[in-house]
């Protein structure tokens, strides 16, 4: 008799302990993950981005999220009202987040301390908070196309999208770690259960090539001129033609990136490196070098420009339907002549010019360590008709982007050598640095010819056909640039792409700049418009960095 | 003799019993203490993140042109460059 109680009772006992672990493991699984056997993700710290002088760009910032559990709260209207006026957000949109229905709701993110502190305050049932890391810009918008934003994936996780933290999103994220531990009720390690943890591996930080005083500087001169001379948008890249380091690059108009979901997705398109456009007359200097380097011209040569060439069907003339005779082939650049261009063309051959254009990489992309670059095409050999030949050596009927371009005639004033552009100079991994050094891609022109054009560049801003409020005593190369838009297979008269490209100093170039001004109002021109702009930043470079006049 | 064994068996038993309350109990405390330091821990970072995210703030050109244009210090200097200097110019 006994022996069956003492079995009844052991019995009970694991009968007990059955349907107490049924109700852990199968009816009530979210309370058991709670609270014990926890598998939790160590969620890493993005890496930190640096301009060149370690100045942080995107650093992260502790923000909060506010969440609810519904079934908890009892003052409800009283709740939503006292939300909606701390964190300005509609009644409306909080009332619909707190479903009742739902054990957990997630209400808002992105909360600073103080307002987590003024929520706190009143001491509501039901609601508590997360942390979350979020992106903090001290400069604010200051390089938001080069930086681009880290948003969210469709499973909730931090993505880097544009711009630098899209191309280095890996890099950047770094590696989430694991930590395995049993807890038991109150949420305390239970130290005979199993404990592992593996650290997070936090991303790497980024040091760019930017400057950001010269990033300033560009954006300011920029903003000023895109108000000056009423154009849609405008970019600035400025380079070091040596090793073609970005020093700066900025597109306008741009977005907030702490706030990038109010903006459409037409914002984010970085036009320095995805704007595909007719260069126009900055792209003369391209096929001079190529003539000059083949031999098939020499800067003191003459052409004698009596008027306008017809190339079967079609009429070329010069900007301004005015020709000078004979004049110097050097003076072809200064006065920007069309028609001088076609026969400093002619003289190179078409053969030649097609092998010049994918040298000067004109078919590829630069590689750029950017995310967002656009693939500009060559057409094939047996597709160029003799107009696509003679428009090609002035920068109508060709399509690039701002940064080939910029890359193309950086190779013509460094000695003749295209190299990679890039806006990451170091990435740093636990403490050590990785540089990342001059890429050169091929030679396009020798150093002769390098200071052939160098010197025919310095000319046309001298001698060209408009005088510019230039800084005094400093030797300053440059080309201005106007180009039509094409707009249903015609160009548009009124409607231009006006550019300039320039360098200073001469004999040895600190830094290229290229301006890009879309449909300026005031002026069509390129001379009018974007090179006031271009001088406007050397002015100030040349104080920046310390150059004194020649 | 038999009482004897008995009586060592029950007191090695509840010393066993002791010691097992006495780590179950140490062991609790270390728990807390792992847990109060992990949240000083945590703390400390975010504290170090927001103080980091705010001297940035302050040092940024952005803060400095807002009070530069709050001072009224918005005129640009222009640099002024000296033309023919009565020294000698090591040419």
């Amino acid at each position: 008799m006994k022996i069956r109680l003492v079995f009844f009772l052991f019995l009970s006992l694991f009968l007990a302990i059955i349907t107490k672990l049924f109700f852990l493991q199968v009816v009530s699984p979210y309370q058991t993950n709670k609270t014990g056997g926890n598998l939790n993700k160590i969620i890493p710290e993005r890496g930190i981005v640096y301009d060149r002088n370690m100045h942080p760009l995107a650093l992260n910032q502790n923000k909060y999220r506010l969440f609810a559990e519904p079934k908890k709260i009892k003052d409800k209207d009283l709740l939503i009202n006292t939300l909606s006026e701390i964190s300005n957000i509609d009644v409306a949109t909080i009332e619909a987040r707190i479903d009742d229905s739902k054990d957990w709701v997630s209400i808002t993110n992105g909360l600073s301390k103080d307002v987590k502190e003024q929520i706190e305050g009143f001491k509501f049932k039901g609601l508590g908070f997360e942390d979350e890391f979020n992106r903090y810009y001290p400069e604010a918008s200051l390089s938001a196309h080069l930086l681009g934003f880290v948003g969210k994936n469709k499973d909730g996780d931090n993505v880097g999208y544009f711009g630098v933290e899209g191309y280095y999103n890996k890099d950047l994220s770094g590696l989430p770690g694991i930590n395995k531990t049993d807890k038991d009720l109150l949420g305390r390690y239970i130290f005979i259960g199993n404990q592992k943890k593996i650290e997070a591996e936090n991303g790497r930080n980024l040091v760019l090539t930017i400057d950001k005083s010269v990033q300033e500087i560009a954006k300011e001169k920029l903003l000023d001129g895109l108000d000056r001379y009423k154009a849609k948008d405008g970019c600035v890249i400025i380079a070091n033609p040596k090793n073609m380091e970005i020093l700066a690059m900025v597109c306008l108009p741009d977005y907030d990136l702490e706030k990038y979901y109010e903006f459409s997705e037409d914002f984010f398109i970085n036009n320095a490196i995805s704007l595909v456009y007719e260069p126009g007359s900055t792209f003369k200097p391209l096929i001079m070098a190529a003539a000059l380097e083949e031999k098939k011209v020499k800067p003191q040569d003459t052409y004698n420009e009596k008027g306008s060439i017809k190339i079967g069907e079609y009429t070329i003339k010069t900007w301004n339907n005015k020709y000078e005779g004979r004049i110097s082939i050097t003076r072809i650049l200064e006065k920007s002549s069309n028609t001088g261009m076609v026969f400093v063309g002619e003289k190179l051959g078409n053969k030649n010019l097609l092998n010049y254009l994918r040298k000067y990489g004109l078919d590829a992309l630069t590689g750029i360590d950017l995310q967002g670059e656009a693939k500009t095409f060559l057409k094939s050999n047996n597709q160029w008709y003799p107009i696509d030949y003679a428009t090609a050596t002035f920068g109508q009927g060709i399509a690039i982007t701002p940064i080939q371009m910029i890359t193309a005639f950086s190779s013509l004033i460094n000695g003749g050598e295209l190299i990679r552009p890039h806006v990451v100079k170091k990435i740093i991994i636990d403490g050590k640095e990785k540089n990342i050094t001059k890429n050169v891609i091929r030679k396009t022109i020798s150093v002769k010819t390098s200071e052939a054009i160098k010197k025919m560049l310095y000319s046309t801003v001298e001698n060209g056909e408009y005088k510019w409020a230039k800084p005094e005593g400093y030797k300053i190369g440059g080309k201005t640039g106007t180009a039509q838009i094409p707009i249903a297979g015609k160009y548009e008269a009124t409607k231009t792409i006006a550019s300039f490209i320039g360098f200073a100093p001469v004999n040895d170039p600190k830094f290229i700049a290229l301006v890009i001004l879309r449909e300026p109002k005031t002026s069509i021109y390129g001379s009018e418009t974007a090179a006031p702009i271009f001088f406007d930043i050397a002015k100030e470079l040349f104080v920046y960095y310390n150059i004194g006049p020649e | 003799m038999k009482s004897f064994y008995k009586l060592i068996i029950t007191g090695i038993f509840t010393g066993l019993i002791l010691l097992n309350l006495w780590v179950f109990t140490k062991g609790m405390h270390l728990s807390e203490d792992i847990n109060k330091f992990e949240l000083k821990t945590k703390n400390l970072k975010k504290e170090n993140m927001e103080l980091e995210a705010n001297l940035y703030r302050i040092n940024s050109l952005k803060n400095t042109s807002s009070i530069a244009a709050n001072l009224n210090f918005t005129k640009k200097a222009v640099p002024y460059f000296l033309d023919n200097l009565r020294v000698a110019l090591k040419k």
